[in-house]
């Protein structure tokens, strides 16, 4: 077994290389068996390529629709243009100047021009409350529309005729396009090592479900922020070598049509998978300039209708499909090896302090706009306890948990924490809290759809810590308790499987078991059984106990099986209209009249 | 409604999920299919209905073959579904939700009694917006607009999670006499045996996308046999 897998993998591994020699060498070659003009055209594709994949890390990977890509591809060009000539009086370049050195600072000058401005349109847009992800798109491409016009106005732009003439004459045309090849190289090693690392993992967790993440502990805002200006950059590299090859920079290179073409190179060629977008702005750069000859009017109409057939047909993109025709071609149906396996960590856990506060709500009240939900809620969570909170259906069980976790809902009384590191509760968002313990499950499942259950528990494991930006964690280690968890439900067996090809139980055992795995101080557990079995209810609830009795974490969970509180509970509250009903032991609640009547009392059959 | 299938093969890409699946559901029998997660439950739910191309496999009701019609012409033969995760409009209000699912299905006016009767607290909620409802009372809803439709077979999945205990007493009792009153045919998948105990006549084992065992709950021996394939499967 274990060598037909070994086999598979070199199999595997060896296609690819294959295939990428021969693209290298034939790429390489080019100048050799190719035209004036083909030389000239490959060029400038193989920039336009490496400008596609800093659109893929954004969009394909990140989730972030730039539709201003083009402005920071321009500031890198601009840069370069701006530090090598002089323009004169009527706004037309006079001289040119500088070595290479003047070109190197110019690049970096560039890039750093661009990432700031990135940032500072990414702060805008992702800080707002409420901003849906359609928001960067519309203030990108304004921001795009804004700077093509604003380019024509200023004379330091050279403003209609634009920046020309100050191409770096050290190299020649042949040496150009090997730079260019060497470019497109670079930026897609970046792109292959950042993309397979864990905060590859992390860009496409932001992407499937910003909820979540923020809920895991990363902040997500800020992360965004950094990876549009991380895009920003790579683009404005490439701008800063275009600008150094072919000497021009002008209005419409921050164009929103130069931005949509960036768009549709990506789209057509396949978002997130980086090689898509290469082949896609090579191929169309290529019949572009080919049909434009032939067809000059029909051109754009075409790439415009091609774009709408992909978008409509196969919305991945053209290489998914292609890749797994050649996969099934070149490798037969050979499986995947194991991609990740857990492996038990050491995890700090301990009972003292058991029994003390570690959440205190007093009088705590909320109300979705007129409708009151929670009228006046005060209770103690304990250390170490396992407290089960029962109730009817709309009695604000789950706003309660919730609210618990996210101080920023406007809420009346208080809750205070005594965790390490975390009393207050008012204001503090919900990756805050998540970085300082207090985590929670959701009542319907809420995972990354595209990543797998193992990486779905890697990323919990980081719980707002920043992931390495080149390393591929393939043992992960996590808590025992969670690979208990996953021995347990059998999602185990599923450890390289998608989050959403999982069966609906499956969703909610990965998501308790990813909650465990973060090893929060206070878990908050809203129906964490539901679509088990009972027999898998008891396993799980044999885990929950080890978790709050020996480990020394904080359980608040939300449950409707009485049978299963009551083996269970170390406490039980009750609430019921927004109002704690009962307080006290599982014996006390069941023998308690009050709980009896509003409650548990419909329950027996008339 | 009598439903009747016969080897009904689903999937999903090049792998099945449920294999050859034969079953029969009387006019005012309540049938369950348990089983634990990923064997093929809701798979097999939605292949029946059409919401997933079947692979091979008859459908039949009343004696008619059912197998080319789409999903929407199965509801307006008196078939309603309550899905695993809410299918609501959650602009939508309780009262509209529930005149939607009667548009869906045959002609007729909203049987608010039957529909309301076991929920009483979304009777006093018709006007407010389903998706403000709790995540239970979106799980009512779900099951009231089912029962609003007077549908002559009912197919729930996981009909009964995250309902609390009065309200899960109430739906089975409702459940119950309508079977009895108008021969309402049920057809519930589960993981929880508890859960269908008090609701089902017979009761299947599904166990990698096959039936592997049937028992009457009545029986002697039932609740064991059917437990003890469920924790060893």
């Amino acid at each position: 077994m274990a060598d037909v897998i070994a086999r598979g993998l070199d199999r595997r591994t060896a296609v690819r290389t294959v295939l990428l020699a021969v693209a290298a060498v034939a790429a390489m070659l080019g100048p050799v068996l190719g035209d004036r003009y083909t030389v000239y055209l490959l060029t400038q594709a193989f920039i336009y390529a490496a400008l596609a994949v800093s659109l893929d890390l954004v969009w394909g990977y990140a989730g972030i629709l730039d539709l201003g890509h083009a402005v920071w591809f321009g500031i890198g060009a601009l840069a370069v243009g701006v530090m090598t000539t002089t323009v004169g009086r009527d706004g037309m370049v006079v001289a040119v100047h500088g070595g290479a050195g003047t070109y190197a600072a110019a690049v970096l000058l560039g890039m750093l021009a661009s990432a700031l401005a990135a940032a500072v349109v990414g702060a805008y847009c992702f800080s707002w409350r409420g901003s849906t992800r359609f928001y960067v798109a519309i203030v990108t491409l304004a921001v795009s529309v804004v700077c093509e016009a604003l380019y024509l106005e200023q004379r330091w732009t050279g403003g209609d005729n634009g920046l020309f003439g100050f191409q770096l004459r050290l190299l020649d045309r042949i040496a150009w396009y090997e730079v260019c090849l060497a470019l497109l190289g670079v930026t897609l090693a970046v792109g292959v090592v950042l993309t397979r690392s864990d905060f590859g993992l992390l860009m496409r967790a932001i992407r499937d479900n910003e909820a979540r993440a923020r809920h895991l502990g990363f902040r997500v805002d800020l992360l965004k922020v950094a990876i549009l200006a991380g895009g920003a950059a790579l683009a404005a590299l490439v701008g800063g070598v275009y600008g150094a090859a072919v000497g021009l920079v002008s209005s419409p290179l921050f164009g929103f049509l130069f931005s949509t073409q960036i768009v549709v190179w990506v789209a057509i060629g396949g978002r997130g998978t980086l090689l898509g977008p290469v082949l896609g702005a090579i191929v169309l750069e290529f019949a572009s300039s080919s049909l434009d000859r032939s067809f000059p009017d029909q051109w754009q109409l075409l790439v415009g209708l091609a774009f709408v057939a992909v978008v409509v047909f196969i919305p991945d993109g053209l290489l998914p499909p292609l890749g797994r025709l050649l996969e099934r071609l070149l490798l037969g149906g050979e499986g995947r090896r194991p991609q990740r396996s857990l492996v038990p960590a050491a995890v700090p856990g301990g009972t003292e302090g058991r029994g003390e506060v570690v959440a205190a709500l007093s009088e705590v009240t909320f109300a979705y706009g007129a409708l009151q939900v929670l009228r006046g809620v005060s209770m103690e969570v304990r250390r170490s306890e396992l407290l089960c909170l029962i109730g009817p259906n709309g009695a604000g069980k789950s706003t309660l948990m919730a609210l618990i976790g996210d101080g920023t809902m406007r809420h009346g009384g208080s809750i205070r924490f005594q965790l390490d590191g975390l009393s207050v509760h008012r204001g503090r968002t919900v990756d805050h809290l998540a970085r300082r313990g207090v985590i929670r499950k959701f009542q319907t499942p809420s995972l990354f759809e595209s990543l797998t259950v193992a990486e779905t528990l890697l990323l919990a494991r980081h719980r707002g810590q920043l992931p390495s930006l080149w390393r591929r964690t393939r043992r992960i280690e996590v808590p025992g308790a969670a690979v208990e968890l996953c021995r347990l439900s059998g999602l185990d067996r599923h450890l390289d499987v998608r989050a959403s090809a999982l069966p609906h139980g499956l969703q909610q055992a990965l998501e308790l078991a990813a909650t465990v795995a973060a090893w929060p101080e206070l878990l908050l557990l809203d129906e964490p059984t539901a679509g088990l079995t009972a027999q898998e209810r008891r396993v799980v609830g044999e885990v929950l106990r080890h978790l709050s009795r020996e480990q020394g974490r904080t359980i608040l969970l939300i449950e409707h099986d009485l049978e299963f509180v009551d083996e269970l509970a170390d406490r039980v509250v009750v609430l019921q209209d927004g109002g704690v009903l009962a307080d006290g032991s599982s014996d006390e609640i069941k023998r308690s009249e009050t709980v009896r009547r509003g409650y548990l009392g419909a329950s027996t059959p008339p | 409604m009598r439903l009747e299938v016969f080897g009904l093969s689903a999937g999903y890409g090049a792998s099945l999920v449920v294999t050859d699946l034969d079953l029969r559901v009387e006019p005012g029998e309540a049938v369950a299919v348990i089983g634990r997660n990923g064997m093929g439950k809701t798979t097999f739910l939605q292949a029946l209905l059409g919401l997933l191309p079947r692979r091979t496999g008859r459908v039949v009701v009343d004696g008619c073959d059912v197998t080319a019609e789409p999903t929407h012409r199965l509801v307006r033969r008196g078939i309603a579904y309550a899905p695993q995760e809410a299918g609501l409009f959650g602009a939508l209000t309780v009262e509209e939700n529930l005149r939607g699912g009667l548009l869906a299905g045959r002609r007729g006016t909203v049987a608010w009694d039957e529909a309301l009767g076991p929920f009483p607290q979304l009777a006093a909620r018709l006007r407010q917006p389903a998706g403000t409802l709790s995540g239970g009372e979106q799980r009512m809803l779900l099951l009231a607009r089912a029962l609003a439709m007077r549908p002559r077979l009912l197919v729930l999945d996981e009909v009964c999670d995250g309902l609390h205990p009065p309200a899960v007493a109430r739906v089975v009792q409702v459940l119950r006499e309508q079977r009895e009153r108008r021969g309402l045919s049920l057809l519930v998948v589960e993981p929880n045996l508890k859960a269908v105990l008090d609701l089902a006549d017979r009761i299947l084992l599904m166990k990698r996308g096959r039936f592997l065992l049937e028992r009457s709950p009545s029986a002697p021996g039932a609740r064991e046999d059917l437990e003890h394939e469920l924790v060893f499967s």
